[in-house]
């Protein structure tokens, strides 16, 4: 007997792909890294301020997106902590825009 | 046997998401350096709540944490330290929770022997919608005039020589050179 995908049943499979295979956007991992990270990683994110791994040279990147994504959301170090105030598909474009700078 | 319509369930569905993205506060520009800061009602952890607007002639020190943020837990400590060295009748230090979990937040106070900590803000509608909270922790120091003098973010060493002088500089109205990552 031939199944039928019902609307829900295609909803939920849309759904379930956006927060798992969606690619981050560069372009919005710009805007968001100029708002919240540029004052310590600075704009080419060499550091603006000691102690800070330098991101052009991928310090700290050397991680899976999900490992990074919970580090964001909790904070690292000195790294303030984003859970609540960014969603995870716009910590994973932080994330991929960061990877840029390199 | 009528099968069941699937329309239902997908409407409820929708509807759902709809009223889960609703239920967010909107978030605001954080106030600038210098500008008035509007009136904020603090709701306590354990009961009651504290108006901003009278707190009078003191200093005012707006602090978000949360139990989940590596660097609150490593800088509450320093805050309570801080919170017993302030004179109370020119300084007031709110702490102020965002932890969706009260439980979390009285466990973790009880640990660390944390008091100043008394308010909570579980729908982060005060960090977000009031305070325009852009990272965990962030501090506002707000003056005696109402208007802010100095937005913070990330951990720091609060009851360290120069953090005192900065607030007591604050007290008296003179503004300190901050530090680069003040």
């Amino acid at each position: 007997m031939r199944r039928r995908t019902t609307p829900l049943g295609l909803l939920l499979l849309l759904l379930g792909l956006s927060t798992v295979t969606q690619a981050g956007d560069p372009f919005n991992g710009r805007t968001l890294y100029l708002k919240h990270c540029v004052q310590c990683h600075g704009e080419d994110g060499s550091g603006a301020v000691l102690a800070i791994p330098d991101l052009s040279r991928g310090e700290g990147l050397f991680k899976p997106d999900h490992m990074l994504v919970e580090a964001l959301k909790q904070g690292l170090g000195t790294m303030p902590a984003y859970q609540g105030l960014l969603s995870d598909h716009e910590l994973a474009d932080l994330i991929t825009y960061t990877r840029t700078l390199q | 046997m009528s099968r069941l319509n699937p329309r239902p369930p997908l409407l409820l569905l929708l509807l759902a998401l709809l009223v889960a993205g609703c239920g967010k506060p909107a978030a605001v520009e954080a106030p600038k350096i210098g500008e008035s800061v509007e009136n904020a009602t603090f709701i306590g952890l354990e009961e009651g709540q504290l108006e901003l607007a009278t707190l009078g002639d003191r200093v005012v020190v707006v602090h978000f944490w949360a139990t989940w943020c590596a660097p609150c837990r490593k800088e509450m400590p320093s805050l309570e330290r801080l919170a017993q060295k302030l004179d109370p009748d020119k300084f007031a230090l709110i702490g102020i929770s965002v932890d969706e979990d009260r439980n979390l937040v009285r466990e973790f106070k009880l640990k660390y022997g944390i008091q100043f900590a008394r308010f909570i803000d579980i729908d982060m509608s005060l960090a977000k919608g009031h305070f325009g909270v852009t990272a965990f922790p962030e501090t506002f120091i707000i003056g005696r005039d109402g208007k802010l003098l100095r937005h913070m973010m990330g951990e720091h060493e609060w009851d360290s020589p120069a953090m005192l002088q900065l607030l007591n500089d604050s007290y008296g109205g003179v503004t300190t050179k901050a530090g680069a990552y003040w």
